[in-house]
């Protein structure tokens, strides 16, 4: 284990026991995620990205389960095996404090009978003892620096534009200056304006407190701009990481590739290829490698057996045949 | 020269909110667009969600009345045709809709439409109208087999979305309003889609109006651009000019925030000549002038009156009074 | 399926009341109207399993009869209001006319704020006598409709508005076509939900009456029934036979009903997801 791993995911396996059948949405993935670094989680529907981000935080209700493997939170301190605690123990110990969540319209779960000032007095004293006056200073200087208004902390969250309002919940999530901020998202639901503005300020909030950030998103464009590494997702397996420079660069999987190739780009229009037919039903998944119905270069291999995730160079892991001699 | 195809002049569509739905807003503000029925185009209409293009689609589709204005088809009002117009109409233009899954009705069969249409709009009997069906649901990459009998839930978003296209292109008609069709669906899939359309007007001669949120998609098929603003035009032309010379302070803002991955993090260092307001005003809708005025940087007094169309160079018009002659 | 347990167990229990409803006044010898037909005030026995009231009537017939007489009167009532509902309620719902739809609209609004329950102690006291059965069901169905029509009136408007509605126009479906074939499973659904509804509200309103003696008390209903315990004043004479066995039969009832119609409604829910 290197020192500067902070999140160790091995071997996780979860998925949503839906009647009788088993919906295998996240399928034996292992990730590291290392200090400061921000880290995107791409890929398209049903690939299982925010059920892992769910996964790794734990709020895991059914029919979601998880069924095996470990995940290892590290701060410089100490070690957390998070996967032996319950949601009660998460959320004393853990949440908010070590990792926090912005789940998918999170700027939708704020509370529209209170003040914006009200959320962070609340939790201010959810964690800790002090008084309403107290907390209510400190939750005026903390704004501030995170650049809010005098005008937003009074406001309720209706008088608040999209925008604005994932601005607060991005603010509560970083609270008590988290290891780890997981989110969701968090930009799918603003106009391309704001979503600039927003990605703005949580870069540079990245950077002045050096949280590790792990971003979901459908959108590549947004993990090209925002990201450093990059691991893209299909059918429930990790299929590729690495640095977002190389990754787009020169992607090594197949689905990469075609994922890439299949972005319309401002300033050129040379006809581009997608890919046919659809993501596999995760209740009955296809036999050895999850891309191979739709994968121009599979071989009889694929179908039979799934390939091994090989470190290609250092950081550079792919899941694929085409990169394994035999 | 023949009348256009579609042509809106001055039109706006008030909606109602508040107690009895007193207070009006609109959401189509004084649009006016002509789509020509000679050469056929491919139009771009970009807008955020709720700048009113749906609703404009809507209005073209002749599903909306408009409040004023006058919507025209082939010359004559769209709500003053009679029947068998009403029906040239229908063959005329055709729509494509964001929601395959809400485009059919689950408890009908798909090809139940297909048919449908083959009979009563092209007027074939059960043999012919099958055999149509399968050219068109080849164009898309689909067969009459994989589709027969099938319900919308059968289908996957991307599959789905083809036959919707199938469907509108069955009729040969003139003119496609798609709107937002590739929103719903994934990355990957979106770009055969694409294809289909670009295809539908290079091949088959149909123009075709593309209506999206996303520049992108907008660039990769379109020909002539339309940017929306809060119900209305603030600037249109040929797609390329527009792209590398926006004139519209709107326009700038909307081209700089596009993320790209070709940038990286540089993407970041261009600093946006904007001012952000951090509480929504619903007025913002109400305005008489120019709508952009709370967030532009270069608004002068003359900007509380409506701001007129004014031509830049050829084929390229702009709505701000920044381009206003002096003479 | 352990899934739609509650629905099973509700429709079981319903099917027993029914043919309970309909086994019991079949093999009746008497009528169910005259009194002192069996020795009165008997508890439960053998005999007379559910006991024998103060007006010398078998409980256990008189809950039958009472349960088919309410099962009849709800249903029609049900019927005659869905009826009434759907019928003013889709057009002014489906009505292009701007003033149709208006004038509609008033008079469903009128009628969902009309004081019903009042008017129905008014005319149920002013017309005990003739009102009958027959006559009840009407009244209720006449006064009752108006919440069923706004309904109605929403999902019918909410459907031409859908996506698919223009599709079908857009391939060259006609009126009556749109309405056979995209709106009518809807429709369907929508009608059997609103029947089992309104049986629960008929039969709960004529109960209501008939508890305070509004209605013909000589036909057996539920509602009569408790009415004539209180008369008798059953419940301080320890008579608990007479109002527990009808009051367990008909809650049953109710309830068995009730999950039906909201397992019915997330059954049709899915289906159209």
């Amino acid at each position: 284990m290197d020192g500067d791993t902070v999140l160790y995911v091995d071997n996780v396996r979860a998925g949503y026991f839906v009647g009788r059948r088993f919906v295998d949405a996240v399928s034996g993935v292992n990730l590291k995620l290392f200090y400061g670094e921000v880290f995107g989680l791409a890929g398209e529907s049903g690939c299982g990205k925010s059920t892992l981000l769910r996964i790794i935080y734990g709020y895991i209700e059914p029919p979601l389960r998880r069924i095996g493997g470990s995940i290892i939170l590290r701060s410089k301190t100490e070690e957390f095996n998070l996967h032996e605690f319950n949601m009660d123990e998460l959320k004393k110990r853990i949440w908010w404090r070590y990792i926090t969540w912005i789940p998918q319209g999170a700027m939708n779960v704020l509370n529209p009978t209170i003040r914006i000032r009200d959320h962070f007095i609340e939790m201010f004293r959810l964690y800790s003892n002090i008084d309403k006056g107290e907390a209510y200073k400190l939750t005026v200087e903390y704004l501030e620096t995170l650049g809010l208004s005098r005008e937003v902390v009074d406001a309720y969250p209706t008088q608040l534009s999209g925008g604005m309002r994932q601005r607060v919940v991005i603010a509560l999530a970083l609270l008590f200056n988290p290891l780890l901020v997981l989110a969701d998202e968090p930009t799918s639901a603003l106009d391309v304006v704001t979503q600039k503005v927003l990605l703005e300020q949580l870069l540079k909030l990245q950077k002045e407190r050096n949280f590790t950030l792990v971003l979901v998103s459908h959108d590549m464009d947004v993990h090209g701009v925002l990201t450093d590494r990059i691991g893209i997702m299909y059918a429930g397996k990790i299929v590729e990481v690495g640095s977002t420079d190389k990754v787009f660069q020169e992607p090594l999987h197949p689905y990469t590739k075609a994922l890439i190739e299949a972005l319309p780009r401002l300033g050129d229009k040379i006809a581009r290829k997608g890919l046919s037919g659809a993501p596999p039903d995760l209740s009955n998944p296809p036999p050895g490698c999850r891309f191979h119905p739709r994968c121009p270069y599979a071989m009889d291999i694929c179908r039979r057996e799934e390939p091994p995730m090989m470190e290609i160079e250092r950081s550079r892991v792919v899941s694929c045949w085409l990169y394994i001699k035999r | 020269m023949d009348a256009p195809l579609i042509e809106l002049i001055d039109v706006s569509k008030y909606f109602g909110y508040g107690i009895i739905g007193l207070t009006r807003f609109p959401a189509v503000d004084g649009v006016s667009l002509t789509i020509s029925s000679e050469k056929p185009e491919v139009l771009t209409l970009v807008g955020e969600s709720g700048c009113g293009k749906s609703t404009l689609a809507k209005i073209i589709l002749r599903i909306l009345r408009p409040t004023s204005g006058i919507a025209k088809y082939m010359g004559k009002n769209m709500w003053k045709l009679s029947r068998s117009e009403v029906k040239r109409f229908i063959r005329d233009v055709q729509p494509i809709f964001q929601d395959p899954m809400d485009t059919f009705n689950l408890f009908e069969s798909v090809e139940g439409y297909l048919i449908n249409a083959a009979k009563s709009l092209l007027k074939l009997d059960r043999e012919e109208a099958i055999e149509k069906i399968s050219q068109v649901l080849e164009f898309v990459g689909l067969t009459f087999d994989k589709v027969r009998g099938k319900r919308p839930q059968e289908f996957s978003g991307g599959e789905l979305q083809r036959v919707s296209i199938a469907r509108a292109l069955l009729v040969q008609p003139k003119l496609l309003i798609a709107d937002e069709p590739v929103s719903m669906l994934d990355a990957s899939l979106r770009i055969n889609i694409l294809n289909f359309l670009r295809r539908a007007k290079e091949e088959l001669g149909i123009a075709i109006l593309y209506i999206t949120h996303d520049l992108a998609t907008a660039n990769y098929i379109g020909e002539k651009i339309f940017v929306m603003y809060r119900g209305s035009i603030v600037e249109h032309g040929d797609i390329e000019k527009v792209i590398n010379e926006p004139l519209h302070p709107y326009t700038k803002v909307l081209l700089e925030s596009l993320p790209d991955y070709r940038k990286g993090k540089e993407w970041f260092k261009k600093q946006l000549p904007q001012t952000l307001r951090s509480v929504v005003e619903v007025r913002e809708m109400l305005l008489k002038g120019c709508k952009y005025i709370y967030y532009c940087p270069f608004k002068s007094q003359q900007c509380y009156e409506k701001p007129i169309m004014i031509e830049v160079g050829k084929e390229h018009e702009v709505a701000c009074w920044m381009y206003s002659k002096k003479e | 399926m352990a899934r739609y347990l509650d629905l099973k167990i509700s429709l079981a229990i319903i099917v027993a009341l029914i043919i309970f409803s309909i086994v019991i006044p079949q093999i009746t010898p008497y009528d169910p109207r005259s009194w002192n037909v069996v020795p009165r005030d008997r508890p439960p026995s053998l005999r007379y399993p559910f006991g024998t009231t103060s007006t010398g009537q078998d409980v256990l017939v008189l809950s039958a009869w009472a349960l088919r007489n309410s099962l009849i009167l709800g249903s029609i009532a049900a019927a005659l209001l869905v009826s009434i509902a759907f019928t003013i309620g889709s057009i002014a719902g489906g009505t292009r006319n701007t003033v149709i739809r208006g004038l509609l609209t008033y008079l469903i609004d009128s009628f969902c704020v009309i004081p019903f329950l009042p008017i129905l102690i008014m005319i149920g006291s002013l017309w005990r006598e003739t009102l009958g059965i027959i006559g009840t069901a009407l009244v209720i169905a006449l006064l009752g409709w108006g919440g069923q029509a706004r309904n109605v009136r929403s999902v019918i408007m909410g459907l031409r508005e859908r996506t698919f509605t223009y599709t079908a126009i857009f391939s060259g479906y006609g009126t009556l076509k749109l309405i056979y074939r995209s709106y009518l499973p809807y429709i369907v659904r929508w009608l059997s939900i609103a029947f089992l509804f309104g049986i629960i509200f008929c039969i709960g309103l004529e109960t209501t009456l008939s508890v305070f003696g509004i209605t013909s008390l000589e036909n057996p209903t539920i509602g009569t029934m408790i009415f004539w315990t209180r008369e008798y004043q059953a419940y301080l004479r320890g008579l608990w036979w007479w109002y527990t066995f009808p009051l367990v039969l008909f809650i049953a009832f109710l309830v068995a009903m009730y999950i039906v119609v909201r397992r019915l409604i997330t059954i049709f829910i899915e289906g159209i997801r």
